[in-house]
């Protein structure tokens, strides 16, 4: 087994052990791998954000935003078939450097139907973080505006940092349309962007706290 | 000018005092403070007492075992026992000195210092710099335009992601597990790997340097897809991977850039 393979057992293992469907053997297999390993632990916690989140359909008041991310984050996995936690639905869509593989393992059946060709996979899980930043730059537009205009100044350069980086690797992609890494990194750089688009909502609910 | 006029200054300088609110530490885990416009200031005292040093505008609520401040407008400064310190703070700088249990700092766009040490640090930035100090278990950190620079000594896991600032960590030992993600920001690491320890760093266009400061083996994968790698001065691959076994190669560093370059010392 490789390490990356390992990585998806315990992903699994972990999620299962948050939505609590562990016991005996595993539950104490989950549990020794939280007492020893630190990325575990993480992972838990990534995770049970991320199931709050979806339980709480809303990261501002106002807007009811991630159930649709979810679902679109989560539409490589063929829902009906799927026998995986939905917590780990959620998550393979938002942890975006290390899924781009990890995506498309996790999310395969038990008894799969026909298999997606990689170029449909791809395609889905790179239509899927389009449309969740479609829906997350709406949100945060808000938010953004309450920023100084210096990080705004900042903010925009970064974003378009993460957008040419992308253009880059789209014409890249092109020329060798096979390369994994370049898949690899095209989605690595959806998940950026979903990643400070986040973090622009949540630098906004600082000011809330605060008052 | 009449005698008495000599001892007003005296009595501003010790105005402050009357600023002070102090409050019993006892059942308090974890202090919240939530500034919307001003600088944040944590120390830590031994006495088993919060002292707020406090503005017109602080509003301090207490529930459960939780202390939490809050500020519109103006700075708070406080000094507490060890408790947990979650510190939000929209556009002041946040300065945290001492040993506490967990160390969580959020801000938009003020600066990051923290000088001490936590089992766990927590930090993230849209656009203000991150300067870390001390002694940790695990930190991660999550900045956008912001840089980092760590000088930390964190034995189990140290993880930076920063879009376009620039990453430089220095350490005697590097962390167990240390990585590094970045998208056009350069990133140099500076330490002395442990045995099975895991180096990862990547990055899309910015530069990835890694000088190992002790004897420790490892094996390098080392990637640059559209950029360069260097080992040691001397160009190894172009457009491709490069590996090899330093030592006994017990560490596992991989480094990889999309056209940026890669450079290990």
């Amino acid at each position: 087994m490789n390490e990356r393979d390992e990585e998806l057992m315990q992903l699994e293992l972990l999620s299962a052990y948050v939505d609590g469907d562990l016991e005996g053997d595993a539950l104490a297999e989950a549990e020794a791998l939280l007492e020893r390993s630190a990325s575990a632990r993480a992972a838990v916690e990534e995770l049970e954000q991320m199931k709050a989140v979806a339980a709480e359909p809303s990261v501002t008041p106002s807007r009811d935003l991630w159930p649709d991310i979810a679902a679109e984050l989560t539409k490589s996995a063929p829902a009906n078939d799927d026998p995986r936690s939905p917590v780990l639905r959620v998550v393979i869509g938002a942890l975006a450097v290390a899924a781009a593989v990890a995506v498309f393992a996790v999310v395969q059946p038990a008894e799969p139907p026909p298999r997606p060709t990689l170029d449909a996979q791809l395609a889905s899980a790179r239509g899927a973080y389009v449309a969740a930043i479609d829906r997350l730059t709406d949100a945060s537009e808000e938010a953004t505006a309450r920023l100084t205009p210096e990080t705004r100044r900042q903010l925009a350069a970064s974003l378009e940092q993460v957008d040419r980086s992308i253009r880059d690797v789209e014409r890249a992609l092109q020329e060798a349309p096979e390369d994994p890494y370049g898949h690899e990194t095209l989605l690595a750089l959806y998940g950026e962007k979903v990643r400070i688009l986040r973090a622009v909502i949540a630098a906004a609910e600082i000011e809330e706290d605060a008052s | 000018m009449k005698r008495w006029l000599h001892a007003v200054p005296l009595l501003l300088i010790a105005s402050p005092a009357w600023a002070d609110e102090v409050l019993s530490a006892e059942g308090v885990r974890t202090v919240e403070i939530h500034v919307a416009s001003g600088d944040v200031k944590v120390e830590r005292h031994d006495k088993d007492e919060i002292v707020v040093s406090r503005g017109d505008r602080i509003q301090i609520e207490r529930s459960d075992r939780r202390l939490r401040i809050k500020s519109t407008n103006g700075d708070v400064s406080i000094r507490v026992p060890r408790v947990l310190i979650d510190v939000n703070a929209q556009s002041g700088d946040v300065r945290i000195r001492g040993a506490y249990p967990r160390i969580i700092a959020h801000t938009a766009s003020g600066r990051v210092s923290i000088d001490g040490q936590a089992d766990e640090m927590e930090v993230r930035s849209l656009s203000g710099d991150v300067r870390l100090r001390g002694r940790s278990k695990e930190v991660r950190v999550d900045c956008v335009s912001g840089d980092v620079d760590s000088d930390l000594d964190v034995s189990d896991l140290l993880s930076l992601r920063v879009t376009s600032g620039d990453v430089r960590i220095r350490a005697d030992k590097l962390a167990e597990r240390t990585e590094v993600e970045s998208v056009d920001g350069d990133t140099v690491v500076q330490g002395g790997l442990v045995p099975d320890g895991v180096l990862r760093a990547r990055t899309m266009s910015g530069e990835v340097r890694f000088k190992r400061t002790n004897e420790v083996g490892f094996r390098l994968e080392a990637r640059a897809r559209y950029g360069s790698v260097r080992v040691k001065g001397k160009k190894r691959a172009s457009g491709d991977s490069h590996s090899e076994v330093v030592g006994d190669g017990s560490a596992d560093v991989r480094l990889t850039a999309f056209s940026g370059t890669i450079d290990v010392d």
